[in-house]
């Protein structure tokens, strides 16, 4: 991907995760998806499911989600596994809504949000037990 | 590591490719496999799971739903913008038809 292409998409998704989200998208979402995460893209709750249990993921764990949006799937992951989870992306309206959700749903104490793209995290390493990414390479 | 990638199916013909690249997202081409990639960084243990037809579903639903809300949902984004994301989403629908575009949900452990 380009420069160029980062930076549409950039745009792109910042201009998407700015307009609130109105009821009939969390109906469409939750029909196809499975979820009212604010999500658009093709994983589905078997396929985050599938994930956990694929990285073992446990309450004990450190979660990064990279390219979250606003907060799909690692809010879920953690809600279901009981990880702590960190969510990053560059859209910071994405990131507003994944932390406001992460507090409607009692998660805020095990869920962070940064901005960062995933080529400069601003992590150390071993920072993390697991790193997931859904529809973010594409 | 656990992630999702769509990608363009091996072996096309250069037409076949570019008609991938065009219809897929933008990050779809690839000069490589995905566990060549995760074992040249250092991840062992990787499991691969084919998700292409759950992919076709789920785009094809995606669709379904927006075409059906299209005044709702056009009413929400700037002017031609909706419209042009349900035509992405028929083009992304006829390329995995075509067996142009596959999914798949990987796993994997660092060595």
């Amino acid at each position: 991907m380009s420069v160029r292409d980062e930076r549409e998409a950039r745009a792109l998704f910042d201009q998407r995760y700015g307009a609130a989200q109105v009821q009939v998208q969390y109906e469409i979402e939750r029909r196809v998806i499975g979820g009212d995460w604010g999500a658009n893209g093709y994983t589905t709750m078997a396929q985050a499911d599938a994930l956990a249990s694929g990285l073992g993921l446990a309450a004990s764990d450190r979660l990064l989600d990279l390219g979250t949006g606003r907060g799909w799937p690692g809010l879920y992951l953690a809600g279901r596994t009981g990880c702590r989870v960190v969510l990053t992306d560059l859209p910071l309206d994405g990131l507003r809504v994944a932390a406001a959700r992460a507090a409607a749903d009692r998660l805020a104490a095990r869920a962070g949000v940064v901005v960062s793209a995933a080529s400069a995290l601003p992590f150390r390493a071993g920072s993390f037990d697991a790193v997931v990414h859904t529809d973010v390479l594409c | 590591m656990g992630f999702t990638s769509i990608f363009e199916a091996p072996g096309l013909s250069s037409a076949a490719r570019r008609r991938a690249r065009a219809a897929g997202p933008r990050a779809v081409a690839m000069r490589s496999t995905h566990r060549r990639l995760l074992r040249a960084a250092g991840f062992a243990d990787v499991t691969e799971v084919d998700v292409t037809a759950a992919f076709r579903a789920t785009a094809a639903a995606w669709l379904a739903e927006w075409e059906s809300h299209v005044d709702d949902l056009a009413r929400l984004e700037p002017p031609g913008a909706f419209e042009q994301r349900l035509a992405d989403r028929r083009a992304l629908l006829a390329a995995v038809d075509a067996g142009l575009l596959h999914r798949t949900l990987l796993t994997a452990r660092r060595r």
